[in-house]
Parts: C-alpha cells; sequence; structure tokens
C-alpha cells in the first residue's frame, strides 16, 4: 500500500518519528500490539531498500513509526532521515504480527533497550486498558537518547521505569525478571547483546521458554566481520560471502535449497547444521542446546574466515 | 507480492492465527517451477512421500522408496519417479487412488540432513516406468522438528504385505502411534489439489484418546497453513507413520477438527495454543515394500516438551 508522509517528529539526534497516512485517505489496516511493518523505497542513490518499524501508535488516521538513525546500517535509516520529507510517498506492506503481546495472569514484564521501546508503548498501552497488572523497564544510554515521552508520559508512571545504563550501569536483570512464579509473560526488545542477557537471566531464574518473548533488530553488522568462505556439504557448493550480504542471502543468490522465512533471527526456518567453524550467533530465537548444533545464517556470521554448513 | 497462491481454507486459517500478513511474505518461497538447487537434491532422494486422493475424495499418505535417482526432473515443471509395476505394492491405496483422481502432493525429505521440498501437481500417467507428473507449485520447508535418521541399506526383496487392518485403534497400531516422532499428512482442497506435509516431535507428541481419536499439538511454522487450511474446508485426512525398527507403515484415514487457542499450561504446543485431533475411520499396517536398515542419529533442537507418560 502506498503511504504519504504525513509528519516528521524529531526525537533527539538519533531518532525521527513519521507519520504514514495511506493514499487516497483509505482506513489504516488493522494490526495489533507489537506489530511492524515493512517500509519499501528507493534511496536517492538508486539503491532499493526494505526496512521493518514497530507501530508506535496511530493519530489522526496515520501509522507512526520511529526511525533510529543507523551509521553501521545499510543506509535505509539514514536515507529516510536525509532524504525523505513530508508530502513524499513509501510503500507499506501490511502489518505483521511477529512479536504478540501475551498477557499473563500475574504479571506482564516488558524491557525495551534503545529503539526497542517503539514496540513496547502499544503493548503498555493495551495492558493499561486491560487493567492487566504489567510494569514496563526502559533502559537508555542517556537522557538525551529519551524517545517518544509523550508516550511514556501518557502512561501510568508507577509502572514505567526509565533507567539511563550509562551514568547508572546496566541496571540488575535478573532482579527486573524475578523468578518464575507461574502467570507472568516476559517481552523484550532491543539489541541483540541485551537480548542474551535477557534469555540468559530469565533461564537461570527457571522461566519457561514459551513466556518470553524476544524481538531485536538494528545493526546485526559488526565492524570487526571478516570475509567468509562458507561451505555447503549437501549441495557440494563453495560460497564467498562478504560482510553486509547474509549467508543467507548469499545462498539463496546461488539458488541453493534452503528454506527461511523472517531474515530477522527470529524464526529459525533457515536454521542449518554447523559442520566446522565458530558461528557468532546473532538471532533471538535459538537455544542454547540449538546453537550447539547449529545456526541461522539469515544474521548470524562466524569467527575466522571458514564456516561449513550441512546445506 | 502474490495472494493468491492460497485459496479460502488457507486464508481462514491464516486470519483465526493471525498470521495474513506473516503468511503474504513468506509465500514468495512457492515457485511455479521447481528450483534449481532442488533438483540436485531430488536427483539424489530415496523416498517421496505422497499425498493421493481417492474416489470419493479421502485423501491417503503414502511413501515410496527407490535407489537414488528414481526422482528425476524432468524440465522446470515436470518430474517422473521410477516405480515399475513389480515395485508397486498393490495394497497401497496410491495406486487406485491416482487412477481415479490425478491429484498429487509431495514431500521430498531428506531425513539426514533436515532439508525437505514440497512439489505439488497433477498426475499425467501411470506407466510402465512409473508416475509422470505435472509441478504445479513447489517450494522448500524449514528443518524443524525433523529426527535425523541415516539410511545405512535398503534391500529390494521383501514381499509387500498388509498385516492388519481396522477400524477402532488397536494392538501394534497403537504402539506404533505412541513411539511416533515422524508423521506425514496427506490433505486435499478439491479444487487447490492435494499436499503432503511432515509433522515431528518426541514421541509421545501424539496423543492418544479413547479408542480411535488422536491429538496433535501444532508447532510454530511456516504460516502457510496449507494442511490446516485443506483441512478447514475438507476435514478429512490421511496419515502415514513410519516404524523405521520394525520396517512397518502405519497408514489412517479420519477426519481432523483444529482446535485454536486451547488451555496449554505445559507448552506442549510451543506457545501456538493450536491443536488438532484427528477421529481415525479406517487404518492399514503394512510391510514396508523394501527392507530399510536406519540409523537413528538425534531428534531435532526444536521439538517442544511433550507430557511425561
Amino acid at each position: 500500500m502506498r503511504y504519504r508522509i504525513a509528519a516528521i517528529i524529531p526525537h533527539g539526534p538519533l531518532v525521527k518519528e513519521f507519520r504514514l497516512a495511506p493514499q487516497d485517505g483509505a482506513p489504516l489496516p488493522p494490526w495489533r500490539p507489537g506489530a511492524h511493518v515493512e517500509l519499501s523505497f528507493r534511496a536517492r542513490d538508486g539503491v532499493p531498500h526494505t526496512n521493518a518499524y514497530s507501530i508506535v501508535g496511530e493519530a489522526d488516521n496515520t501509522l507512526r513509526i520511529a526511525v533510529q538513525r543507523e551509521e553501521r546500517g545499510r543506509g535505509g535509516s539514514r536515507a529516510l532521515h536525509d532524504e525523505f520529507a513530508v508530502g513524499m510517498e513509501l510503500r507499506l506492506g501490511l502489518p505483521m504480527d511477529s512479536f504478540r503481546l501475551h498477557v499473563g495472569a500475574r504479571r506482564t514484564v516488558l524491557i525495551g533497550g534503545g529503539i526497542g521501546i517503539t514496540p513496547m508503548l502499544s503493548m503498555a498501552r493495551t495492558l493499561q486498558a486491560l487493567r492487566a497488572p504489567w510494569e514496563l523497564h526502559y533502559l537508555v544510554r542517556d537522557a538525551t537518547r529519551l524517545v517518544l515521552a509523550d508516550d511514556l508520559c501518557a502512561l501510568d508512571g508507577s509502572h514505567a521505569h526509565i533507567y539511563l545504563t550509562e551514568a547508572d550501569g546496566r541496571p540488575d536483570i535478573g532482579r527486573i525478571i524475578g523468578p518464575w512464579r507461574g502467570g507472568g509473560e516476559l517481552h523484550a526488545c532491543g539489541p541483540q547483546v541485551l537480548m542474551d542477557v535477557v534469555r540468559n537471566c530469565a533461564a537461570t531464574l527457571g522461566w519457561p521458554a514459551q513466556h518470553i518473548h524476544f524481538e531485536s533488530f538494528g545493526a546485526r553488522l559488526q565492524a570487526q566481520d571478516m570475509p567468509l568462505r562458507v561451505h555447503l556439504r549437501q549441495t557440494g557448493m563453495t560460497l564467498d560471502v562478504a560482510p553486509g550480504t547474509s549467508i543467507l542471502d548469499a545462498m539463496i543468490d546461488a539458488e541453493v535449497l534452503v528454506s527461511y522465512e523472517c531474515k530477522r533471527g527470529e524464526c529459525g526456518n533457515c536454521y542449518a547444521g554447523v559442520l566446522s567453524g565458530e558461528p557468532v550467533h546473532r538471532d533471538i530465537c535459538l537455544s542454547p542446546q540449538q546453537r550447539a548444533q547449529g545456526m541461522t545464517p539469515c544474521v548470524s556470521w562466524c569467527r575466522g574466515t571458514e564456516l561449513e554448513l550441512d546445506l | 507480492m502474490t495472494t493468491s497462491i492460497y485459496h479460502e481454507g488457507e486464508r481462514a486459517v491464516q486470519r483465526a492465527a493471525g498470521e495474513v500478513a506473516i503468511a503474504d511474505q513468506n509465500g514468495v518461497v512457492v515457485t511455479a517451477t521447481i528450483l534449481g538447487g532442488a533438483r540436485p537434491f531430488l536427483h539424489k532422494q530415496f523416498m517421496a512421500v505422497l499425498a493421493s486422493v481417492d474416489a470419493q475424495g479421502m485423501p491417503w499418505s503414502s511413501v515410496l522408496w527407490g535407489e537414488p535417482g528414481f526422482v528425476q526432473v524432468d524440465g522446470a515443471s515436470a518430474l517422473a519417479i521410477a516405480m515399475p509395476p513389480d515395485r508397486r505394492d498393490p495394497l497401497d491405496p496410491l495406486w487406485d487412488n491416482i487412477a481415479a483422481n490425478p491429484a498429487i502432493g509431495m514431500l521430498f525429505i531428506e531425513l539426514g540432513s533436515r532439508r525437505r521440498y514440497r512439489i505439488n501437481g497433477g498426475v499425467q500417467a501411470l506407466d510402465e516406468q512409473g508416475l509422470h507428473i505435472a509441478v504445479r507449485e513447489a517450494y522448500p520447508n524449514c528443518p524443524r522438528y525433523i529426527q535425523r535418521r541415516h539410511l545405512r541399506a535398503m534391500d529390494g526383496d521383501t514381499l509387500p504385505a498388509l498385516l492388519e487392518e481396522g477400524g477402532a485403534l488397536q494392538g501394534s497400531a497403537r504402539d506404533i502411534i505412541r513411539r511416533a516422532d515422524t508423521v506425514f499428512v496427506a490433505s486435499n482442497h478439491a479444487q487447490a489439489g492435494a499436499d503432503a506435509s511432515h509433522r515431528g516431535g518426541n514421541p509421545g507428541f501424539v496423543q492418544l484418546v479413547g479408542e480411535g481419536r488422536l491429538r496433535l499439538p501444532d508447532y510454530p511454522g511456516n504460516s502457510l497453513f496449507n494442511t490446516f487450511g485443506n483441512l478447514s474446508v475438507d476435514p478429512r485426512v490421511g496419515l502415514c507413520i513410519p516404524d523405521f525398527d520394525g520396517q512397518r507403515l502405519l497408514q489412517l484415514s479420519g477426519r481432523a477438527r483444529i482446535l485454536f487457542d486451547q488451555d496449554d499450561p505445559g507448552g506442549l504446543s510451543a506457545g501456538t495454543g493450536r491443536f488438532w485431533e484427528i477421529d481415525v475411520e479406517r487404518w492399514l499396517l503394512r510391510c514396508m515394500p523394501r527392507r530399510l536398515d536406519w540409523e537413528y542419529l538425534d531428534a531435532s533442537p526444536f521439538n517442544p516438551a511433550i507430557l511425561e507418560p
């Protein structure tokens, strides 16, 4: 669907909120708390981008998204920040429901790190409206990075906690999560490092995996990533993959038989057994046991330069 | 992005599960022809899982074996499965079914590497060489929930034999169901055709309820809901459960009911809250048409918990 940029609202130095109105005054599509939309657009240099953003909320028949400028990303967020203005057009897919709100009978915990606050706001509003017991924990580097302050203020302040991690250090995640006592649901969104801490703490505290829900985004590409040589044992093929291209995309381009779905490290559908090499896991879906045997080539990389997959 | 690849039943289940947009996104893997990279994969397969439909519209799930190379891709949209008459088990409903109804769903699953590829289409001819199939759609499936098994050897000389058949589940049929970790499913849509799919889990993931009912969890999948979509329109279903160690195949047919938003405190559905129940109407227990020597390697690291017996 085609959308027109109805307003752009800066939130600090790195984040811009875009309010997107369907062209021709069409009604907004239905969406659930935690949902995201995919934006498709072309940068001025002609490079096409598809970026996913959580829906922050609605205002005046617009969908609200918040775009953080990622200096190390592939350039989509920089193009949105630098090249798109009010009145211009973007293409949006239907809202995707891959990060769903699970309402706990006893408590629902929301943890947002940095720009990972975006899906938590719609979840918190819903929980507040349901009068379900909830708590929101928002971790952010410093006060200049706090975004969507009006949305936060509109929530019941006794449930929302803000942590400035540069000044105070990372809060004790184990204490936030607390021991498993039944009737709890945990949702976390933010950088993958924080998601790993949340996952490990929750597991240590006895939380069953089905009550922990993650979404992660941000640059998965790391500065130290080296070009890789990927050997596919079953296919009998070797691929050279440069940082900036995922191993999965390289396989798809080479017409390798591989299944995939989210391309975000969330579903595990592209899971591949690792025969040799040392994967660097950047997914948010695999258990330690699953990681011991394989990896998600859609987001994960490898230490060293050689990797052999059972594909 | 195409949405026309889904029929009304698939759409209804995608809506009920809240996964319409994800299904649209994932639908891009479905192609009208066989992916280039799937050809070498198909040419090394020794097993083909088929969904066929009898004259009354009842789907049956069957498995065929042959020497690697018995599946041949013939251009981008045609496929042949070598199966000369002396290799056919006449007691397998498959052969009567394809004579009555050309709809066929195929699943090529390499248990040793957890790779699988689905192809649906129609049987164009059954002759002395075997099956000739026109491809309608093809797509890869994920490796999750597949228990790894390596085929050490295959002999050709076991005579096919029907061991038992029945309506109410009893004896060996119950034992095989209790131990099942790999189940193949056949379903059908009158216009859109037949589907063959795989369901796997730890032994015990197929629960026996009373004399003739099975209850299975529906784990997170690719959101396409090909099987559930078919079953929501036509609940008739066929299952085939291999008894790898006992050299037997249990084929069942019955009617399925999809259950959404079920209470699941034990996490048996891995968070989906979806289950399905099958009222079994008829079952056949057959010897495998060939002697297969399987080595069990390991369970899928994705298998969710099961109820402790």
